[in-house]
């Protein structure tokens, strides 16, 4: 007998909570508990209202996507709500936040020195842990294209790191 | 050869993957059960609710006041020229404000980490006033949706319109969904065909065409874009105007598909009376002209009066204190303050003045203020810092200091301590680093704001 919606969504939490939650405060730092928890409400909010939806090959992905779009979706507004979120459109050369929590100077500059699609891709796939066809689901393109896009990302950031290992 | 290439890639891999703060962290809801119950017990979006229609009641007169979304601010704004009444929150405690935000935009997905803030020596002493203004949100939210979902073309019953704060979900599988988000300020909405993001729908029937109705194998034109754009927000009922739109292409395959097209986003900066709302209205359409994503806002925009504003060495100080409670982890602490007390304040609209005030750097116990004393020009100093990584030994970095070098006013959304979204003037400092961090610039005891984030994001409750 299939699983009751929830049930279904009672293993969501409990299976993929503490990823989402990763996720989530590796990129809103610092982030209180209590904000952590409303975050990953909001995310179950979306994915109790659409159970019916969720790949079951690809739930993590499925739900750091809404993570993803529930993030975006706060950005959109340049204060609001959060504290932490960045407001001004800073020039190329601004400073990266990476230069302030990575301890690796070398792995700092490099990731500085991206574009914020390729530390995006980058960072899913390093911190995150997800693959190209998990990171398909995430940006919504091809497992192709994100295979792609990864490889692109991993040649530049070792563009970048070989140049600050050498500096 | 081969192995010092495997080495170098196995380093560089090991060593990114070690710099990830977040590595293995456990993580458990402090209530799950909780959640889970109050989670389940919302409608969910059904497709049977695409079949039924778009059977949301509407009033529609109040529908139709409601959605000019600013239309009242014209006779608003030229309301009294002297300070009125203050309080603009009804909490006696306030946390000072201090919001610093790195100017990490274009790159939203950062984190912060300790440094040490400084005040350079050019920052000013005077003070000031300005205009302050809040968000209304529509009086009839679910009128609001439905105007919403009516100018996107997307159709279903609404999982559920609350008579209080919360969120919901209007639309279908075929016709995409619009999350709507209601803080009781600014009703929110998003637009996606899928929760994933992916997807494209058919053109929103209110919306004329105005660029390429077939596929051309490229992306829509800038033009083309903002021309679709301007519809949506005519059928919205935006008012007000818009800042430069920021243009930018992807090619993208939905989800499911195999299929790519190219996605063409614009975002619109909403002004009100000449004023940056710090909210903005964006759209995404595919190669067809069709819109595939797109997020908003409904409120309108009063004005306030006048407000006392402190001088950017104050907001500096209030950074700077702030900052440091922070740094290193967890939330900004809150400074009570108890008075909240309307005064006399100077009538000057500060869009208009600008006030030449000594140098900090050349004498800064003249001003009464007290400024940590690396800000009378001492050479940048560092800490150092023991932090952890992945790899069991400690790393030394250190804690970079960074130089608050230069401010200019402008105007940011804050939360009060009673809900209310508000636009109040702020200090934007920008840092020796390239960097920039923005202080609310109210003089505190007149405004109360949330004591933290409040919520980091539209809460479904």
């Amino acid at each position: 007998m299939a699983a009751s919606r929830e049930q279904r969504l009672e293993h969501l939490a409990r299976e993929h909570s503490s990823a989402v939650a990763n996720y989530l405060r590796r990129r809103l730092y610092p982030l209180s508990p209590a904000d952590l928890d409303d975050l990953v409400e909001e995310v179950l909010v979306v994915c109790w209202r659409r159970i019916d939806a969720v790949p079951a090959d690809a739930e993590l992905p499925w739900m750091i996507g809404v993570a993803r779009n529930v993030l975006n979706n706060a950005r959109r507004s340049q204060n609001r709500r959060s504290a932490f979120v960045a407001t001004l459109s800073p020039a190329e050369a601004d400073a990266s936040a990476e230069e302030y929590v990575v301890a690796d100077a070398s792995i700092r500059d490099a990731l500085v020195e991206m574009s914020e699609s390729d530390r995006e891709i980058l960072l899913l796939h390093f911190w995150d842990g997800l693959d190209a066809s998990q990171l398909a689901t995430v940006l919504s393109v091809t497992t192709n294209a994100a295979a792609v896009r990864l490889s692109r990302a991993q040649s530049r950031f070792k563009e970048n790191f070989s140049k600050a290992e050498n500096a | 050869m081969g192995d010092v290439v495997s080495e170098h890639n196995e380093m560089w891999e090991s060593r990114l993957r070690a710099a990830d703060s977040f590595a293995g962290t456990p993580y458990e809801h402090a209530d799950l059960a909780a959640v889970l119950e109050r989670v389940t017990a919302m409608p969910r979006v059904t497709k049977a609710s695409f079949a039924q229609g778009f059977r949301m009641k509407m009033a529609s007169a109040a529908a139709a006041a409601v959605l000019v979304t600013s239309g009242g601010i014209a006779v608003l704004s030229s309301a009294g020229s002297m300070a009125p009444a203050l309080a603009l929150g009804a909490a006696a405690k306030t946390s000072v404000t201090t919001t610093p935000q790195a100017s990490f935009v274009g790159r939203p997905d950062m984190m912060l980490a300790n440094l040490r803030l400084v005040a350079g020596p050019d920052l000013t002493t005077g003070t000031t006033s300005a205009r302050a203004y809040v968000f209304v949100e529509p009086s009839d939210l679910a009128a609001a949706s439905d105007t919403v979902a009516r100018a996107l073309g997307v159709v279903g019953t609404p999982s559920a319109v609350p008579a209080t704060n919360t969120s919901w979900t209007v639309g279908s599988a075929e016709s995409g969904y619009i999350d709507f988000w209601s803080d009781g300020s600014i009703l929110s909405w998003s637009y996606t065909q899928s929760a994933a993001g992916g997807g494209v729908v058919s053109s929103p029937p209110t919306t004329p065409a105005t660029g390429a109705t077939s596929g051309t194998g490229s992306a829509l034109s800038n033009d083309e874009a903002l021309s679709r754009a301007q519809n949506l927000l005519s059928a919205l009922g935006v008012s007000g105007t818009f800042g430069d739109p920021q243009f930018s292409t992807d090619q993208v395959s939905p989800y499911g598909s195999s299929t790519s097209t190219w996605w063409t986003t614009v975002n619109l900066p909403w002004y009100v009376n000449g004023i940056d709302t710090s909210n903005s209205f964006s759209f995404t359409f595919d190669e067809h002209g069709n819109l595939a994503s797109a997020n908003g806002l409904v409120a309108t925009v009063t004005d306030k009066g006048i407000y006392p504003v402190v001088s950017e060495v104050t907001a500096a100080q209030e950074l700077i204190a702030s900052y440091g409670n922070f740094s290193g982890g967890g939330v900004p602490s809150t400074t009570p303050v108890t008075v909240v007390t309307p005064v006399s304040v100077p009538t000057t609209d500060v869009t208009s003045t600008t006030t030449p005030v000594p140098s900090v750097g050349t004498s800064p116990g003249s001003v009464g203020t007290t400024v940590p004393s690396s800000v009378a020009g001492e050479p940048p100093a560092t800490t150092e810092t023991t932090v952890p990584t992945s790899d069991p030994t400690p790393v030394t970095v250190e804690t970079p200091v960074v130089t608050l070098i230069s401010a200019t006013l402008q105007y940011g959304e804050y939360t009060l301590s009673d809900g209310t979204d508000a636009l109040l003037p702020e200090y934007v400092f920008t840092a020796d680093n390239g960097g920039t961090y923005t202080q609310m610039a109210v003089d505190p005891h007149y405004v109360s704001l949330a004591d933290r984030p409040s919520g980091v994001m539209p809460m479904a409750r």
